[in-house]
């Protein structure tokens, strides 16, 4: 009797997962469950929801005189709020750039554990942050360039690995030369930052990881910044879903994907565009948030049980967002802690796991 | 020109040629003979530049200057000896961990500080400090017990390795993989223990935090490691290395074929233990001295690998040495640049290529 009923249980259960406008729901309900919460648990539940609100409504902070008070806030509290909605927002829009980095360079290297920070793309654009900081270049655009160019410098780096190591490199060759090459980028940044109390604060930000950590460094700006960031995503996410079907044809292989009238040229270098655009917007806003991309994608993938990219695009979005800001959550919780660095505890045990079943 | 510097190629080579020819000569002057003299030189020029070169000042100064003789005081000149001690024993103990590391996983990119091992000291480093903080705030030594906790550190840690080797599905690069995942997630829980930008904001956090980076990134001249402590460690390293060289025809043997080990008698399960007990006795001894130093280990056997071939004796006491010189190298450039760079970040930053190459070239 005991059996049979749970056996039916399971049967509709399973039923249940499988049903992915259910997934959809369900998924879109926890992201606006998780924005929200984050929204109002900004500085571990100090303000009300009405005052939090209230700010959303008027976030110019620069209005409020001295010692003034409106709702119970002065400009102090004021500050501390909409940092909390800038973070919260930071990381939706970083998480869904990381989310589709995540997609773009599993398609791209065809290798499951490909993401912007196994591949070193995250650290050289914090090392690229730290050099144009220590040359004086602290206008909050010249970061996003800073960004490209050490995006671009280390993907360079391992073309080269790869291309030295032709026909001898297996996906798990790629991602070892994408974690030494983050190695060594951090390493330098190291080198950078000793003996500057400036730089090794900034460097602690961006390395450590976290919207709210990294808010401290883009301080007035951050709100251009971020509307910049949004838009780069955007832009990117269209992109990609234009460039998706061509993409799925490409886990065929190139042969096949050609005879199938796939222009293999045009949609690599797009999806190596979409990379460019996504992965500065991300490291600008929240820094090292490591992992984020790889596990919106296979969790994605899991559940959806699909490799056709038009399918899996926001499904992945909603799940990095989900994982950051259940990051960001615990980050409020223990406000000693980094966002970042909740990613990595999250992710390395994941990437470990992942090992350990031989890297299918 | 290019006529001529032939011309030289080819009379540099019949002198060689004579030379290994000849029988008598070679009894007395071969190439491994060479090589090990080759390696020992090096070694020696590296303690010169250690004892004698220090803040760029030169001049021999082994003991304080002070008129009753020998002085065991902490002054600058003693510590040059303490710093010839401690990287010699901390580099040749890294190296050879590595090497038998590399032999008992089968896997050329095994290492200390890639599996984890490394990052779970610091781990056990930082927790160490920061419950003894006011010992660091008052200047009194802090590093009595701290040989203890490294080794129980790096128990735990080698203790990971062991059950990951046992796993037959991990293979080399995968090995490698998970290990520098284990890294990442025990440099994100330290941080979690102790949070760096945290401390940074008041100067007691900073002194904090500076002295666990010491301890961390190998900084010598900034940790008042005692004298006792040093000897006792070298004892400690001695004795390892003496059992390793005891175990050297079953390692050999063990590397090319577990099977052909077990059909020729050796117990393998007991073997493997016995060598993972014996790494991480030597990298929780190295860890109270000298930080850790990522990717020596992997290093220094690949160049006397490349020099003296696979067999474990000649290539574990090589990089043994290769290992102690190389990190005295980077202490001498560390210190007499002044930059303050600890020597870990600095091996770091040269030997990360190396292993870049490494899996490139990977068989």
């Amino acid at each position: 009797m005991i059996t049979t009923v749970t056996k039916q249980t399971k049967i509709y259960l399973t039923k249940i997962l499988q049903n992915k406008y259910f997934l959809y729901t369900a998924l879109v309900a926890v992201v606006f469950a998780f924005i929200i919460s984050n929204f109002f648990f900004v500085n571990q539940g100090k303000y009300s929801a009405e005052q939090v609100a209230f700010v959303l409504k008027k976030p110019n902070v620069d209005q409020i005189a001295i010692g003034e008070k409106r709702y119970g806030l002065d400009a102090q509290d004021y500050r501390n709020i909409s940092e909390g909605i800038w973070a919260a927002l930071g990381t939706i829009v970083a998480a869904s750039g990381l989310a589709i980095t995540g997609l773009a360079t599993q398609a791209l290297t065809k290798n499951p554990l490909a993401d912007a920070s196994t591949l070193g793309f995250v650290q050289g654009g914090i090392f690229a942050i730290l050099v144009a900081l220590s040359f004086g270049w602290s206008a909050y655009y010249l970061k996003f360039i800073a960004v490209i160019v050490g995006i671009i410098f280390s993907s360079l780096l391992l073309m080269f690995i790869l291309i030295v190591g032709k026909g001898r490199m297996t996906t798990s060759k790629v991602i070892l030369a994408g974690l030494a090459i983050g190695i060594v980028f951090k390493t330098f940044s190291f080198l950078i930052r000793k003996g500057d109390n400036f730089l090794s604060s900034v460097s602690f930000n961006y390395t450590l990881g976290g919207a709210e950590a990294v808010n401290k460094t883009i301080g007035k700006n951050q709100w251009e910044v971020l509307f910049i960031s949004s838009g780069i995503t955007l832009a990117a996410i269209v992109v990609f879903a234009l460039i998706s079907k061509p993409l799925t044809l490409l886990e065929l292989g190139d042969e096949k994907a050609k005879q199938l009238g796939v222009k293999v040229k045009t949609v690599k270098v797009l999806t190596l565009l979409v990379i460019v655009a996504c992965v500065p917007a991300a490291v600008v806003l929240v820094g090292n948030l490591a992992f984020v991309g790889l596990f919106a994608a296979h969790i994605s993938r899991y559940f959806f049980k699909t490799r056709s990219y038009i399918k899996l695009l926001f499904p992945a979005i909603f799940v990095g967002i989900i994982i950051s800001q259940f990051g960001l959550l615990l980050t409020e919780a223990f406000p000693k802690v980094n966002s970042g660095i909740w990613m990595t505890i999250i992710g390395a045990p994941y990437i470990i796991y992942a090992g350990m079943r031989g890297l299918r | 020109m290019k006529n001529q510097l032939n011309k030289f190629y080819s009379k540099f080579n019949n002198v060689l040629d004579k030379i290994t020819a000849n029988p008598k000569l070679n009894k007395i002057f071969n190439w491994t003979m060479a090589k090990w003299l080759l390696i020992f030189g090096l070694l020696v020029v590296g303690a010169i530049l250690v004892l004698y070169l220090y803040d760029g000042t030169w001049g021999l100064g082994l003991w304080k200057d002070s008129s009753n003789g020998v002085d065991f005081e902490p002054g600058p000149g003693q510590w040059r000896l303490k710093q010839l001690l401690i990287t010699f024993f901390a580099g040749g103990a890294l190296a050879f961990a590595g090497v038998m590391l590399q032999k008992i996983t089968r896997n050329n990119l095994a290492e200390v500080s890639i599996l984890g091992i490394g990052s779970i000291n610091i781990l056990f480093i930082f927790g160490y400090i920061y419950i003894f903080k006011d010992r660091v705030f008052n200047g009194s030594t802090i590093n009595k017990l701290l040989p203890l906790v490294t080794i129980t550190a790096s128990l735990v840690g080698t203790g990971l390795v062991w059950a990951l080797a046992r796993s037959k599905r991990a293979n080399k690069n995968t090995f490698a993989i998970i290990g520098i995942a284990l890294q990442l997630l025990f440099e994100a829980l330290s941080v979690v223990f102790i949070n760096p930008s945290q401390l940074a904001k008041n100067p007691e956090g900073k002194k904090l935090w500076k002295t666990i980076k010491n301890y961390t990134m190998g900084n010598i001249d900034q940790v008042g490691t005692p004298f006792w402590m040093i000897i006792t460690v070298a004892v400690v390293i001695a004795f390892v290395v003496v059992v390793a060289l005891f175990l050297r025809r079953k390692i050999d043997i063990y590397e090319s074929s577990p099977h052909l080990a077990t059909t020729l008698g050796v117990r393998i399960e007991r073997l493997r233990f016995s060598i993972f007990f014996l790494v991480a006795l030597l990298a929780g001894v190295e860890a109270a001295i000298l930080g850790t130093i990522a990717l020596l280990g992997l290093i220094a056997p690949s160049i006397a690998r490349l020099l003296f071939g696979n067999k474990f004796a000649p290539t574990a006491i090589a990089s043994f040495i290769i290992g102690g010189m190389l990190v005295m190298m980077a202490s001498v450039v560390s210190i007499t640049l002044g930059t303050e760079v600890p020597i870990g970040i600095l091996a770091t930053a040269i030997a990360t290529p190396y292993f870049i190459f490494l899996i490139v070239r990977g068989k």
